[in-house]
């Protein structure tokens, strides 16, 4: 059962999107009866179900070889991988956003959302009573990063969800956070102000696993691709 | 949970600490690899576990320099904890090399400390075991160097590791044609195979067949066979510029792989040839390194178990102009695939204080035999 690929892949909706394109490279992955390990031993390959935020890390270790999972989770990680292909699906943006008024003030003339955060000057974001810009998000390394890349200091507080609570509630000015279509922004009051990334899902292998089956793992990669009809830039 | 009681219960990251059988065998592995590198004409080194930091300004990747601990001596100077060998060990023998010397031999075992985080548990790379060729600036040396690490690693997992073999100079020879700002971006995507990333950075200077050739010549994994055609037939498709001088060094690595090939039965190894693969996306994790650059792989590790390659100018960093090769090996990482070695049985002789002497010259005398004897003492017994 050694020769079996084996792929982590995420709980939830992404799953229910990729199973379609994998059954159509005749890959047929049966997550039956809450199993969290199915194995299609005619296709060799064998798929683990795990937490999204949990797959960098069972990729990282070689417990997976490969795994399906964001660019924003993988950033948080930290951990270095191979990455295959970009998936045409589960796209989403890194944004920053803030309550509807303040958003207001800052995108006031423009017709359209800034392209980077320094469209907005630094100044502008900067907290009247104490001078400091803060940012409550779950993706703290992302948004370290983004800011003392563009030269901003930035206070990051950490928050594992309902992150949209903290411009409402007082916590910090401005938020990061996933976006997709905006309603659970609208539904609180906030407004995005810049986007900061798009967000791509990846399908990734740990290096080493990679280089000892590189044969085996093209060629999977290339009948996804051509499954998916996008270009795996072979 | 106390900070009293995790300083008791818990460890600092960036070490790891072996115990009884396990430090047995990774002593017994060391010693045994350390007598096959000196069967070689390497001789051992030790480099210091400190020096100054700033010695290594500009020679460490970035990604290095926030693993390396830091410290302040008494004096004020910035002192950095051995973090890479390669690195530490040039400092230290440059002040002793001179030319006379060369080509020089040297092998080093000895403990690293970088940082890691807690929660990676997969690092094993504290110890390290690496040879290194001062001196050498040609073909030979490499496949000198290539060939003991094949023979190390295969005394310990034997057919089992595959060495991907690249080129640094390629890789920079690609990356100059690009603007300043999109360098990095088309290392980055070398470096995790991100094919589409590549394709996409080598277009904003090159035309989408130049891209495309250069992605597919980068980053695809070869024997010999397939990489000089491959290799051959994007070379017409390839920026004119560079044409020359990558197919200089692809003519090298094919020469050096075909020389490696020969030389896997002469080696005695159970590597067959297709052990051997030409991976140009290895160019080297460091800034130092130069031309030929390699790592190994073994089914079952989640790393790289040994990796190496040139690194021209390091030495010269330092102060003595002398090129080098060599390689370092993930000493734990391999250990954890060896075949379980059995620890020796050691016989146990019963003493007290009455007749300790007596038993003492008894088990003397088995150990002389090549035994392991040990005591065992009575409750509350003292040896005289």
């Amino acid at each position: 059962m050694t020769d079996l690929l084996t792929i982590a892949l995420p709980k939830g909706r992404l799953l229910d999107q990729l199973d379609s394109y994998l059954r159509e490279t005749g890959i047929h992955l049966s997550f039956e009866d809450r199993k969290l390990i199915a194995t299609d031993t005619n296709a060799g390959i064998r798929g683990f179900l795990v937490k999204n935020s949990d797959l960098p890390t069972y990729v990282h270790h070689g417990i997976a070889g490969l795994g399906v999972c964001g660019e924003d989770v993988l950033y948080e990680s930290g951990y270095d991988f191979v990455r295959l292909l970009r998936l045409p699906f589960g796209r989403t943006r890194m944004c920053m956003a803030t309550v509807n008024q303040r958003a207001e003030t800052l995108l006031s003339g423009r017709n359209d959302l800034p392209k980077s955060v320094d469209e907005l000057g630094i100044d502008s974001l900067l907290d009247s009573s104490d001078g400091r810009f803060s940012v409550s998000t779950k993706f703290v390394e992302f948004t370290r990063d983004y800011f003392h890349r563009a030269g901003i200091p930035v206070d990051v507080i950490r928050l594992n969800g309902s992150v949209e609570l903290a411009p409402v509630l007082g916590l910090t000015p401005y938020i990061v956070d996933l976006v997709e279509t905006g309603s659970t922004l609208r539904a609180n009051k906030l407004s995005v102000i810049c986007e900061l990334k798009q967000i791509e899902v990846s399908i990734i292998a740990n290096p080493a696993y990679y280089k000892l089956n590189h044969a085996r793992i093209d060629r999977f990669v290339s009948q996804l691709s051509e499954s998916l009809k996008i270009d795996s830039g072979n | 949970m106390t900070t009293h009681t995790r300083a008791i219960l818990d460890q600092p990251t960036g070490t790891e600490g072996l115990y009884l059988e396990d430090a047995w065998r990774h002593r017994n592995t060391a010693a045994r690899l350390g007598a096959l590198l000196e069967s070689w004409g390497y001789l051992p080194v030790n480099s210091p576990m400190i020096d100054y930091h700033d010695a290594f300004a500009g020679l460490v990747s970035s990604e290095l320099a926030r693993e390396i601990y830091r410290l302040i001596d008494r004096e004020g100077e910035l002192i950095a904890i051995r973090s890479d060998a390669t690195l530490f060990l040039a400092k230290h023998m440059a002040r002793f090399l001179r030319p006379d010397m060369l080509p020089l031999r040297v092998y080093y075992s000895e403990a690293i400390l970088r940082h890691a985080r807690r929660e990676d548990i997969s690092r094993n790379e504290y110890f390290q075991i690496g040879a290194e060729l001062v001196g050498s600036t040609g073909l030979a040396g490499e496949l000198e160097t290539l060939s003991l690490v094949l023979k190390t690693l295969d005394s310990v997992v034997p057919g089992r590791c595959v060495i991907h073999i690249g080129h640094r100079h390629i890789v920079d020879i690609v990356i100059d044609t690009l603007e300043s700002q999109n360098r990095q971006y088309c290392l980055d995507a070398l470096k995790s195979h991100d094919r589409q990333s590549l394709r996409r950075g080598l277009a904003e200077t090159h035309t989408r067949d130049e891209a495309a050739a250069l992605t597919r010549l980068l980053t695809t994994i070869h024997g010999q066979t397939s990489f000089r055609d491959l290799a051959h037939g994007e070379l017409e498709h390839l920026p004119a510029g560079m044409v020359d001088a990558v197919r200089s060094d692809v003519d090298h690595i094919l020469l050096l792989c075909n020389l490696l090939e020969q030389a896997l039965p002469v080696l005695e190894t159970q590597l067959k040839s297709d052990s051997i693969r030409i991976d140009l996306s290895e160019f080297g994790s460091q800034s130092y390194h130069t031309g030929l650059a390699f790592r190994a792989y073994v089914e079952g590790a989640e790393a790289s178990v040994a990796s190496g390659g040139r690194y021209d100018s390091l030495y010269g960093h330092f102060g003595i102009r002398s090129p080098a090769v060599g390689f370092s090996i993930m000493l734990r990482r391999l250990e954890r695939l060896s075949p379980m070695e059995p620890l020796p049985d050691v016989q146990i002789i019963p003493a007290d204080s009455t007749d300790f002497l007596k038993q003492l010259a008894v088990a003397e005398a088995r150990r002389r035999d090549g035994d392991r004897v040990a005591f065992s003492f009575a409750p509350g017994e003292e040896p005289v």
